[in-house]
């Protein structure tokens, strides 16, 4: 019985395990076609220098091949992936691609790789050895999908910069997924070779790469039992075509290619989105325990938490922010407000470490800001929303404000896939933690949404948890009210200011200005990248300066009503002044006033 | 001096190639992978039309630019246009581009069958010329004419026509295109029109340089036109001239010199050192993305 | 008084679920200037860009001269003399000044070069450095470049988003000195501010926007002089 389909069984199982390859990568928004060369290197390594079957037995014989194959496909990608992962895009892409074809043609020039001819190698895999590794396989990606590690490569793909400002090290975190593909990939490759018997380079060509990348595509990136439905699509369409005696040679590829495009137009998430995906919700109750969290030393009050000296950003010769000093002490919440325009974002940019300082210096939390990256200043304390909320759109509200937890929660994969308790026990105290500040902004309720799904003020307010999640010394909102009514922004303030009663420093740009005003201890004003005005919210407030910079000079109020009627007249009625006569020139190709033109058209 | 030229009349056509690849890239900052498969379509309508129609090698050659154009209409309306506000958008495009080229290529097959094909004997005019002391034949410098006629007239069709100034404010800044009234998805349709359609020419080019088409010629060019263009930059037009001239003339010399199992290396060597020293790419800019 | 060239009748704009635009409605005369007025995150360049035809509106009617422009797209409405001056002027950095103009006459045709010269004539700064990159350009002329750019368009109604932003305030006087040279040649202007006092001076009739709707609106000199429009503003009001 099962023999009749045991090729189909095997191929669906090696299309598989190849298309995980791509999930791997993939999962973290990588795009990679270099795959191919890792497999057939380990193809051909592993052949030929595992033992042979005949000497050491059938099993022990593939186990040595798939330990070689493995190692080699890893470390190919670290070779590959060192110099290459701070590409993007195409770019990672056509450079993984280049690997793989070069891979394929010095190996092709290779005498012990039998050149075009290929290498005979005996055929040890079965069905079910094929379907174990398989299963191994996904079992790896499904115990990686709900750790820490899976979220973070996740948050990666869902919005780099966002994952960064969380404390996750995106470089360390790409290339690992680059070396788990690499890593399986190289299974990949030395089962194949010990399932057709004869491989050869041109086997692992681009075409082969462009296939798992489908396979792994139209089964669906963002759910591990995709790169599985994605084989079976792939290998059985063309099977379920012969069954139903479609012969002509180009019929099957076309339907086959017809349908892959149908997948991609009309099934965003590939087949594996057809599958609901549920959102785990923490368990027991929500007592405040904090165990299987990491602690945090926050600052004494008092203490400086920030302090700028002199620090401007240039950007192509136009100043966002110029010479500003400011001290912020722990305890403090400070509101920056000031006009479009002004330089907040930049400034708050330069502090959470996103954009260097093109002069002056900042210190945050005892870190110098400016050749630090960004995961590290997080790692310090410093936690921030953003001005375009950047949530990760297509996780749960409960899974963004996880990946908010990164830095104080710890590592759980690797315990996971043994079932360690501990690592539960870790899981539920990230979970705890997670839950707490969801309840916090109010969102308990939503936990299971997707974020992309939640209304405008609740992602807000998400942004908000996620930033508290990890237990942050210095907290930075960037207008956090902007499209919030007046209700949703007085609960807001409300909030913020609960959270500064919990010994939270923060720094908050808003231009909700009544609302700074009530929020803040002190506030600080900001034009043309220059500190105007800084002090208590009465004096700010006060300040004609401040008044000015918001809603213009208050001065030639009464002229400008009177020049305004005039000019009213002047427009709707009788020909502009000269100055104005070359406004409309080309409707009627004349340059006479416009307002013959209009009556002409 | 023979492999000079020899180098620089296949470089044209692979600049010609590469070309489509970066214009559409330019635009939409997507690959186009349905190209090889427009390059390998043009090569078989192009030896039917002078097989069957009885046409002229060279008055072929408009034809096919129309029928890659169509083809390019098609493949933005069909590939592109349904993905244009997806979050996976990049992937997508890919995917609808390959499974695109592959139901193109099983249409070739279903027409012409999986055998190679050859222009009708007796196409091609033996006229020989003797450039410094090398043999060169009147279809290899018509190669080179038509080939370099098309870039001069795609250069100053972008860098002073309107529809080109739309096309490179399109490739800056879609909103503000947008704004100034600019149709941008007609634009961005034009351009996979003219992209595919010196993909076309290309693909007849080549055909007639080698006198053969096959299925897989379209594969073959693929990983170059990859190479070309990151070598030259990502969306620039002189980079592609450059880069497709560099690599047939590294390619000629690689045979010459090396062997010619060796040659894709060489290619992807050369991509591989681009890549990390220069990953704009010889005349790219980077483009500034906002935070 | 004639018909308003220009009428917005209980707009709505949403991005997914978030509703940014809330039953908006206001009208412009033939040849005034209207100011919209409010906050950050007010849903001003929300109703700006779906009249401009960049956003599709969810929910309301648009008219312009008297038709139904609610689902035309921008590229059309332009051609129509409807165009914008968008936020943060959105020059074309790597194209040259004039060709920056040029695209401005994208729908015009023929008659596109005069009015270009035209524009030298009336911006120097930018017929000096016509074959510059429009990236060299300092942040005031670029909002030249990008009013100009509108202007070879052959509007007949310019809607301008935040033309003051980022500005230092000479140049602020300086783009408001254009923008009444603009009404004063009889063009409709629709400001859309946040330099309230400012863009209400400049203009006839007023409307001040929170959260997505019109919460006060009158002629601007009326509305310069309610104290209570300037807390509102301020956003005074809405924290309590």
């Amino acid at each position: 019985m099962l023999g009749q389909y045991a090729t189909t069984l095997t191929f669906i199982a090696l299309g598989a395990i190849f298309a995980y390859s791509f999930y791997a990568v993939l999962i973290a928004g990588q795009l990679s076609l270099g795959q191919a060369g890792f497999a057939a290197l380990a193809a051909f390594s592993g052949a030929y220098l595992a033992p042979a079957p005949d000497d050491v037995g059938d099993v022990p014989s593939l186990l040595v091949a798939v330990a070689i194959g493995m190692s080699v496909g890893a470390l190919g990608a670290v070779v590959l992936g060192l110099p290459t992962m701070h590409l993007r895009g195409v770019f990672l892409a056509i450079a993984t691609l280049g690997f793989a074809e070069a891979v394929r043609v010095v190996l092709l020039n290779q005498e012990w790789t039998g050149g075009a001819q290929g290498l005979g190698v005996p055929r040890v895999l079965t069905v079910g050895m094929a379907w174990t590794a398989l299963a191994l396989v996904a079992y790896w990606f499904w115990r990686m999908g709900r750790s820490r590690y899976g979220r973070a490569l996740e948050a990666i793909r869902e919005d780099e910069l966002a994952a960064r400002s969380m404390g996750i090290d995106v470089g360390r975190h790409r290339l690992a997924a680059f070396i788990t593909a690499g890593a399986v990939a190289g299974l990949y490759g030395v089962l194949y070779a010990y399932y057709v018997r004869l491989i050869a380079p041109n086997d692992f060509d681009f075409v082969a790469a462009v296939e798992g990348l489908v396979t792994a595509v139209v089964g669906g990136s963002t759910m591990f039992l995709g790169p599985l439905l994605g084989s079976g699509f792939q290998t059985i369409v063309p099977e379920i075509q012969r069954a139903v005696g479609v012969e002509a040679g180009w019929i099957r590829p076309f339907l086959a290619s017809l349908l892959l495009l149908v997948v991609i137009l009309f099934l965003p998430g590939g087949l594996a989105s057809l599958i609901p995906r549920r959102t785990r919700m923490p368990s027991g109750a929500a007592d405040d325990d904090a165990t299987g969290l990491a602690g945090r030393r926050h600052p004494e009050a008092g203490e400086p938490v920030v302090t700028l000296s002199g620090l401007g950003k240039e950007y192509g010769g136009v100043h966002a922010v110029r010479g500003v000093d400011l001290e912020i002490r722990a305890g403090e919440v400070v509101g920056l407000i000031g006009p479009n325009g002004a330089g907040k974002t930049t400034l708050v940019n330069m502090i959470s470490g996103l954009v260097p300082p093109s002069s002056g210096s900042a210190t945050v939390l005892g870190t110098t800001v400016g050749s630090t990256p960004v995961h590290r200043i997080a790692a310090a304390g410093v936690s921030r929303t953003f001005q375009h909320s950047k949530l990760f759109n297509r996780l749960s509200a409960l899974e963004n404000v996880l990946v908010g937890a990164h830095l104080v929660s710890r590592p759980t994969f690797l315990r996971r896939l043994f079932w360690l308790p501990s690592a539960r026990r870790d899981e539920q105290a990230a979970l705890r933690q997670a839950a707490r500040c969801l309840e916090r902004v109010g969102l308990s309720e939503l936990a299971a949404n997707r974020a992309e799904s939640l209304s405008y003020g609740d992602q807000r307010r998400l942004e908000i948890a996620r930033a508290l999640a990890s237990d942050p010394s210095l907290l930075i909102l960037d207008e956090p009210a902007a499209g919030m009514n007046h209700v949703e922004a007085a609960r807001l303030s409300e909030l913020i200011r609960s959270l500064a009663r919990d010994g939270l420093t923060i720094l908050f740009i808003e231009h909700n200005v009544g609302m700074v005003l009530q929020t803040c201890t002190r506030v600080v004003v900001l034009n043309f990248g220059e500190v105007i005005a800084s002090g208590a919210p009465d004096e700010v407030a006060a300040d004609p300066a401040v008044i000015e910079a918001y809603l213009g000079s208050a001065e030639e109020d009464a002229d400008g009503t009177g020049a305004r009627a005039g000019a009213t007249a002047a427009g709707t009625g009788d020909a502009p002044p000269d100055a104005v006569a070359n406004l409309r020139p080309g409707a009627a190709g004349t340059l006479d006033t416009p307002d013959a033109t209009r009556d002409a058209t | 001096m023979q492999q000079l030229l020899n180098g620089i009349f296949i470089g044209s056509i692979y600049a010609l190639f590469a070309i489509g690849f970066t214009l559409v890239f330019g635009i939409l900052d997507r690959l186009n992978l349905a190209h090889p498969a427009v390059f390998a379509a043009s090569a078989f309508v192009g030896i039917e039309l002078v097989e069957r129609g009885g046409l002229s090698l060279w008055a072929a050659l408009p034809v096919v630019f129309v029928f890659g154009a169509v083809l390019g209409l098609v493949i933005e309306r069909v590939a592109f246009r349904p993905l244009k506000n997806r979050a996976d958008a990049h992937f997508a495009g890919l995917i609808s581009s390959i499974a695109l080229a592959g139901m193109l290529i099983a249409l070739l097959q279903w027409r012409y069958g999986p055998d190679t094909r050859r222009f009708p004997p007796g196409s091609f005019p033996d006229t020989r010329f003797e450039v410094f002391g090398a043999q060169v034949t009147l279809v290899q410098v018509v190669i080179l004419a038509v080939s370099l006629a098309l870039m001069v007239g795609l250069t100053y069709m972008v860098t002073r026509t309107r529809l080109g100034r739309g096309m490179r404010a399109v490739a800056e800044n879609p909103t503000a295109a947008r704004v100034l009234g600019v149709n941008v998805d007609r634009v961005t349709a034009v351009t996979f029109a003219i992209s595919s359609a010196l993909g076309a020419v290309a693909g007849v080019l080549f055909a007639i340089n080698v006198n053969t088409a096959q299925l897989g010629m379209g594969a073959a060019i693929e990983l170059k036109g990859l190479a070309v263009i990151i070598v030259g930059g990502m969306g620039s037009l002189p980079g592609a001239l450059i880069g497709g001239l560099l690599l047939g003339l590294a390619e000629v010399f690689a045979v010459q010199h090396i062997g010619s199992s060796w040659v894709n290396v060489i290619a992807f060597g050369l991509l591989f050192v681009i890549l990390l020293l220069r990953p704009q790419g010889l005349l790219g800019a980077r483009k500034v993305r906002e935070v | 008084m004639s018909d308003p060239i220009l009428t917005v009748e209980d707009l709505r704009v949403t991005y997914g679920r978030v509703e940014a635009v809330r039953g908006v409605s206001f009208s412009a005369a033939e040849g005034s200037l209207v100011a919209l007025v409010g906050a950050n995150g007010a849903g001003k360049s929300s109703v700006i860009n779906a009249v401009s035809g960049i956003l599709r509106p969810a929910g309301g009617r648009i008219t312009f001269e008297g038709q139904d422009i609610t689902r035309t797209p921008a590229h059309k409405l332009v051609g129509r003399g409807l165009v914008q001056v968008p936020e943060g002027r959105q020059i074309l950095a790597t194209l040259t000044i004039e060709e920056n103009l040029q695209l401005g006459t994208w729908h015009s045709g023929a008659d596109g070069a005069r009015s270009v010269d035209a524009m030298y004539d009336r911006f120097p700064v930018l017929g000096e450095r016509r074959a510059l990159p429009a990236g060299a350009l300092s942040g005031g002329e670029q909002q030249m470049l990008a009013i100009a750019r509108a202007l070879v368009a052959g509007p007949k109604v310019m809607l301008m988003d935040e033309p003051s932003m980022g500005l230092a305030p000479k140049i602020v006087d300086e783009v408001f000195r254009v923008i009444e040279e603009i009404r004063a040649s009889g063009t409709t202007v629709v400001l859309v501010e946040q330099n309230a006092r400012r863009a209400l001076r400049a203009a006839d009739h007023g409307y001040v926007l929170q959260s997505g709707e019109v919460v006060h609106s009158g002629p601007a000199a009326e509305l310069l002089a309610d104290e209570r429009i300037v807390q509102a503003y301020l956003g005074v009001e809405s924290g309590t």
